[in-house]
């Protein structure tokens, strides 16, 4: 256990200083809120272009909420899915990582804890311009960190499921990551309400644990749901179905990385470099 | 001249084999990017927004897949063939750098274009938008000088990304989401106003963006920046701006090389 701690601890301290420590922590904080700005300023113009408007609605809300949480999300794939391909053909570090006595597991979540914790300042940037478009906020803040924790939680296990794939592919997996999270974008109601998907999508989308973790961040965040189909959910019920569908994924994604990782090592593929 | 054509082909001939070899990049670029196209279709259906709007999200997306890998198979190429140790080979080999840039341009429109034709199909099925050409000459004019910006820039910044390090990554993401909003990814840029849209300009997808829509959505008219023609114009002098500022830092990126001696170096 104190092994695992350790290595979950060096994981997030080398995540940092790969990400971080080309710069001084302001221009890192200005790179850092940069994306989510950016993708932030892009929905808003869309909405823009079509209301004539950028002052608070429902709507405005719900897509602006959504997205500012969503970049959390993004940053998390983005980190997991580019990991393998990052120590395994750019700094060709993967090789030793590995026949160390060290848990890749636990080095893995402790590189997504890093960058989740990153991830948290632009939001708070993003919870802060929101005012400024009036953006209604009631704040539930127990509700709000239990939400994070399990966010998080669940994150890592969608993370580790494209980490396992990566274990297998060619240099894409940044790709591979951002269309994760692209499939969440677009099947959890993140920016629109999840009744607006045909019907097959919909259902589909009740599986995932992230509609019922943007469910519960606009349920913490605007102190109510907006979206028709899953405001109809009561609220111990969208904890009750966050906790059941993030313990299945989380299930699903270890197992998956313990078949992938025995594929790996049967086919040689931590050391391949893939230079297109 | 023969060195140099064949130069483009020898590092063209990877990424146009490379595109059809990996089953999983041709999955990943062609099906999954229609899951953020379809989040931003589906975003403009509920606000109620008129039927064009969602063809400009599936133009948008297209013209984005260019611009990624203009980033990610040009600007920071150079920095990761000297991470993986081909970029020594391509200075001792006896061609000009130039002609490997230029491959790996036409390289990676060729990748580029084969999962953007699955995009096209695939997003104007499944959204059933009508598209209505007004000047299809024009149209493919337009497309074609826009990617030879695009891919001009892309090698413009790829000596620069070099030059910069570890910093390319970081100036990749950067040039992603801020750059779709500048260049009104699924919105007509007009509506940022007339000086953003103007400084955004400097972007070759925003103008070829604008012109297309046009060309495609005769609706969407009222919101054009200027005319298809104008932006034709500009959009072939930012190609050659692009192409001689390329020349340029590729020598300096260069001297830099012979006079420092750290341009092969790893880890910087």
């Amino acid at each position: 256990m104190h092994s695992l701690l350790r290595t979950f601890k060096v994981g997030m301290w080398l995540d940092y200083q790969i990400e971080a420590n080309w710069t001084t922590p302001l221009i890192f904080f200005v790179y850092n809120i940069a994306k989510p700005v950016g993708s932030s300023l892009l929905l808003l113009a869309m909405y823009y272009v079509v209301t004539g408007s950028i002052m608070g609605t429902d709507a405005l809300a719900f897509l602006y909420v959504g997205n500012a949480f969503y970049m959390v999300l993004s940053g998390v794939m983005m980190e997991l899915g580019w990991v393998v391909q990052e120590d395994r053909e750019h700094y060709q570090t993967l090789k030793y990582i590995y026949i160390s006595p060290s848990s890749y597991y636990s080095y893995l979540i402790g590189r997504a804890a890093m960058r989740f914790f990153l991830q948290i300042f632009p939001l708070i940037f993003l919870m802060f311009i929101g005012i400024f478009i009036q953006v209604p906020y009631k704040i539930d803040a127990p509700l709000l960190i239990f939400t994070l924790i399990i966010g998080w939680l669940f994150m890592i296990s969608a993370g580790m499921v494209l980490n396992s794939v990566t274990l297998l592919t060619a240099r894409y997996g940044g790709a591979i990551g951002e269309s994760f999270a692209g499939l969440f974008y677009l099947l959890s109601g993140v920016v629109f309400p999840v009744n607006i998907l045909p019907w097959y999508l919909r259902n589909f989308a009740l599986f995932l644990p992230s509609t019922y973790w943007f469910s519960l961040v606009r349920r913490s965040v605007l102190g109510k749901e907006i979206d028709p189909l899953l405001s109809q959910i009561p609220l111990p019920l969208c904890i009750l179905l966050i906790l059941i569908t993030t313990a299945m994924f989380f299930s699903i994604s270890l197992a998956l990385y313990y078949l992938m990782n025995h594929l790996a090592r049967k086919r040689g593929t931590l050391e391949m470099i893939t230079t297109y | 001249m023969r060195n140099f054509l064949r130069a483009i082909k020898g590092r063209a001939y990877p990424r146009v084999v490379g595109a059809l070899r990996e089953p999983s990049w041709m999955f990943w670029d062609t099906f999954l990017p229609l899951l953020s196209i379809s989040a931003y279709v589906f975003v403009y259906r509920a606000l109620h927004a008129p039927k064009e709007f969602e063809g400009f999200v599936i133009i948008g997306g297209i013209m984005t897949a260019y611009w990624l890998s203009v980033l990610w198979g040009m600007a920071s190429q150079f920095y990761w063939e000297k991470e993986t140790g081909n970029l020594q080979q391509y200075l001792m080999a006896p061609a000009p750098l130039e002609s490997i840039l230029a491959g790996m341009a036409l390289g990676g429109m060729f990748a580029t274009t084969v999962r953007v034709v699955a995009i096209l199909i695939l997003g104007t099925l499944i959204f059933q938008v009508e598209m209505t050409v007004s000047n299809l000459p024009l149209l493919i004019l337009i497309f074609i000088i826009t990617l030879f910006a695009l891919y001009s820039m892309g090698m413009m910044f790829a000596s620069l990304f070099l030059l910069w390090g570890r910093e390319a990554w970081v100036m990749s993401t950067l040039f992603q989401e801020p750059i779709y909003f500048l260049s009104g990814q699924n919105f007509p840029v007009k509506a940022l106003g007339p000086i953003v849209a103007a400084i955004a300009s400097i972007i070759p997808l925003t103008l070829g963006l604008d012109a297309m829509r046009q060309l495609i959505f005769p609706q969407s008219l009222p919101w054009a920046l200027m005319s298809p023609w104008i932006e034709l114009i500009f959009l072939s002098l930012l190609s050659v701006i692009f192409l001689i500022l390329a020349i340029i830092f590729l020598k300096k990126m260069e001297w830099i090389g012979k006079t420092k001696g750290t341009i092969l170096t790893r880890w910087l």
